[in-house]
């Protein structure tokens, strides 16, 4: 009974455990963004939710995975800024180009 | 009577934690240049979205979304993988650290195998790099990017090895670090990489 608690215990910090957890997020986070793929018409409002979707991963990634939350903050600033600006970049584009699409 | 402030000295804990990169400065700037050319593939390929819109908004639909999810999937678990390996040998477990790079290295070989798969299946529905300006930068930024991978992945056979043979300990693990950091990168790259090129039309 002791064992089986103990295995249980386990598995239970096992799951909880702060990267396990993060991979999780990311995992189940990827599998909605890939659904708005299966969407006939593209709105703009998906294309927001995608990339705010993307913005959230990177910065889970840079954070943990990467291990730069406790890192330089000039390395971490730069990094994020990179993701942050160039994911605008791509939701505003694609936007302007559904927007401009749609009213041909 | 004046108010007597704390410096912070060199010294101090919190300090030292936040003065530290993860790797090496040298790594660090290959990863910055290497962010920059993705960068830049990422800004023509959106300037020729807004010139060719109609080829840019159906070429999404023509290629392959469950190789694209798989791709994201492994990509995700390998640098999970990797994040495990640099905890475990800041613990100094030698033995769970090779087993949790194997995996990365396993990750990153069944990424190039989903890959060919994915290559292969657009070959069979008639889909090349000339097929037209959207497929043209699709293969340009896939293939630059599966070559980033393949360089990751003999980096981390690189590290695992010299981790089996006891260069890397708890307090120095730098060169693992600088490959577990480009493991990163290529992965974060690839998070923009997948909307971009599969979702978003």
């Amino acid at each position: 009974m002791q064992l089986k608690m103990n295995k249980y215990q386990q598995a239970k910090n096992y799951l909880t455990e702060k990267t396990f957890s993060i991979w999780l997020r990311l995992v189940g986070l990827t599998l909605i963004s890939a659904s708005f793929a299966e969407t006939n018409k593209p709105i703009v409002i998906s294309t927001i939710f995608v990339c705010v979707i993307v913005i959230i991963k990177g910065r889970w990634i840079i954070d943990e995975f990467m291990g730069l939350k406790h890192a330089a903050p000039l390395n971490r600033k730069i990094v994020k800024c990179y993701f942050y600006g160039m994911t605008t970049i791509v939701g505003l584009t694609v936007a302007y180009s559904q927007t401009s699409f749609q009213s041909i | 009577m004046p108010t007597v402030k704390t410096v912070p000295t060199l010294l101090d804990d919190k300090n030292k934690v936040h003065a530290k990169i993860p790797g090496s400065v040298a790594a660090w700037v290959f990863i910055y240049a290497e962010l920059t050319e993705f960068g830049f593939f990422f800004i023509a390929f959106l300037l020729a979205k807004i010139y060719y819109p109609v080829e840019f908004y159906e070429g999404p639909a023509q290629i392959p979304i469950t190789t694209g999810l798989l791709n994201t999937l492994v990509l995700l678990s390998s640098s999970f993988f990797v994040s495990r390996a640099m905890q475990a040998i800041k613990r100094d477990e030698k033995n769970t650290t090779l087993f949790w790079l194997v995996l990365t290295i396993f990750a990153g070989l069944t990424y190039c195998g989903i890959k060919t798969w994915e290559y292969q299946l657009n070959e069979q529905a008639g889909i090349g790099p000339r097929t037209n300006y959207y497929f043209a930068s699709y293969y340009y930024i896939t293939f630059n990017h599966l070559l980033h991978v393949l360089i990751g992945t003999c980096t981390i056979i690189f590290v695992t090895l010299l981790t089996a043979l006891g260069y890397y300990n708890k307090s120095n693990h730098e060169g693992l670090e600088s490959a577990a950091s480009y493991w990163h990168m290529i992965d974060l790259v690839w998070i923009l990489i997948f909307p971009l090129l599969y979702v978003l039309r």
